[in-house]
């Protein structure tokens, strides 16, 4: 994380991962406590995180598919 | 082969096997449930042969059937008197020479004997350890996909999907099974398989209505149980409108009273979702600015210092004058060196200046050199470059020309020292 741009998310990450770190940069920014660069660069992660999750959240649409391999019957007597 | 009449007359064989025929062409397995009466069993225990009543008052109906030890529900004895239910399939029993039932699956149906059953079913499969807390799954937060177990038609499936269509809308694959009756437990255990094996499915949901004790017997059924524990796939189990009573139920890894419920533990509110997320970016865009804006206020504080933006300003500056006058009288009174004592006192403002912006924004390196800076423009500073403090007679800081000539006695001080003047030649703006 520490190497890479702070825009970079890797594609299989976990919603909820994406979520508590997002979480994390908002905690850490309203602390106070972080630097200037460090500011920034929490800043540019929190966005990035937030429209991450956003598109993650865009690209999910419902499709119901049926599966055939059991018998369907319902049976009632 | 007598013929009276020109008719063809049959052998016995001949008949029972028209019989056995038409029975096996005309009929299928159905459930039955009726009071056992008369139980014979065969002398290796094997077999047993009683009659089915119907247990209704007024209803005089009654069968006779034949089964085997291995189609009694485990942990079920069967025994004359009890009430019980069955797959059954007719069948004409050649050797007897009449019609009777063959029983599979037989279940108690009196609801104290199905609930008994159960709980020794409980306290068996308990002993594995099928049921422990440690085994339970954590759901996913936002599963890719949603696998649901579930009648083909039905207010369950509706329930469900309507549910996730509205609160989450991931893809639902849904599998097929028979949710009561005698296919039951076989059906479920296999769609579960089959969602388990399907690699877009993160959660499994076993959906069902809310039914009779009896309806619900199969979800209680050891082969459901195993396949939920078999699943690596999360199972949620919304069976019944009483979670808790199947074993189905305590083997998943988290149940709801209701498909709805369920539904709700499979996916997240997308809307309440979308409301933090844009709360979260909110604030990381404030945090981000007030990073920056705090850097930028420090360095606009430094920078407005009189002494920074016109030194000799600093001389009308009177509170942070009056300070810079008082250290430097400080360091006056302290014994010796006069220029050393006044430098650690400036050292000293510009490290707490220092430190202060450092813990409000952190913008060290800036800081360092608006530092150097702070102290290039320390208000004490001027006096030593030629500047003076212009007092009036009660000591009060003059700080215009007018107030000067109408003072017209002044202090002046300088760096080193003080020598009183007169003002004279007034010139008013």
């Amino acid at each position: 994380m520490s190497d890479e741009s702070p825009e970079a998310i890797p594609a299989d990450m976990a919603f909820e991962d994406a979520m508590a770190e997002l979480e994390d940069c908002v905690d850490r920014l309203e602390s106070g406590e972080a630097g200037l660069d460090e500011a920034v660069r929490l800043f540019q992660r929190g966005a990035a995180l937030q429209a991450w999750c956003e598109a993650r959240l865009d690209a999910i649409s419902a499709q119901i598919e049926e599966l055939t391999g059991a018998e369907d019957a319902d049976q009632q007597s | 082969m007598a013929d009276r009449a020109g008719a063809r007359v049959y052998e016995v064989d001949e008949v029972v096997t028209a019989l056995e025929r038409v029975i096996a062409q005309h009929t299928r397995a159905v459930y039955i449930r009726g009071e056992v009466v008369n139980l014979r069993s065969g002398r290796d225990g094997r077999v047993s042969w009683f009659r089915l009543e119907d247990p209704r008052d007024g209803h005089d109906a009654r069968i006779d059937c034949m089964a085997f030890a291995t189609d009694v529900a485990d942990g079920h004895v069967l025994a004359d008197g009890s009430v019980i239910q069955a797959v059954a399939r007719p069948e004409f029993s050649r050797r007897d020479g009449r019609l009777q039932v063959r029983l599979r699956r037989i279940e108690p149906a009196g609801e104290g004997e199905i609930l008994r059953l159960i709980e020794e079913r409980r306290r068996r499969l308990a002993a594995e350890g099928l049921f422990d807390a440690a085994l339970k799954r954590p759901l996913p937060f936002v599963p890719r996909g949603v696998g649901l177990v579930t009648a083909a038609t039905g207010a369950a499936r509706a329930d469900v999907l309507r549910r996730i269509e509205s609160r989450f809308p991931v893809p639902v694959v849904v599998a097929h099974a028979a949710m009561q009756g005698p296919a039951c437990a076989d059906e479920v255990s296999r769609a579960v398989a089959a969602l388990d094996a399907d690699p877009r499915v993160d959660v499994i949901v076993i959906a069902r209505g809310g039914g009779a004790l009896q309806d619900l017997l199969p979800f209680s059924d050891e082969q459901v149980v195993r396949a939920i524990r078999a699943s690596g796939t999360p199972v949620v189990a919304g069976i019944g409108h009483q979670p808790d009573v199947t074993l189905a139920c305590r083997a998943a890894d988290a149940m709801a009273a209701t498909p709805t419920a369920a539904a709700d533990l499979v996916v997240p509110d997308g809307a309440m979702l979308r409301d933090d997320l844009a709360a979260l970016g909110r604030r990381v865009r404030a945090g981000g600015r007030r990073a920056v804006d705090g850097a930028r206020r420090d360095l606009r504080m430094l920078g407005a210092r009189p002494g920074l933006v016109r030194p000799h300003q600093a001389v009308v500056h009177r509170p942070r004058l009056a300070v810079a006058a008082m250290g430097l009288r400080l360091a006056r009174a302290g014994a010796g060196a006069t220029a050393g004592p006044a430098r650690d006192l400036r050292d000293l403002r510009g490290r707490r200046y220092r430190a202060i912006a450092a813990a409000r924004s952190g913008a060290t390196a800036r800081l360092a050199v608006q530092s150097a800076r702070l102290r290039a423009g320390d208000p004490a500073r001027p006096l030593d470059d030629g500047f003076a403090l212009v007092r009036g007679a009660d000591g009060g800081i003059i700080t215009s020309a007018a107030a000067a000539a109408r003072a017209g006695r002044v202090t002046l001080q300088f760096g080193d020292g003080q020598v009183a003047a007169r003002v004279g030649g007034e010139e008013e703006a």
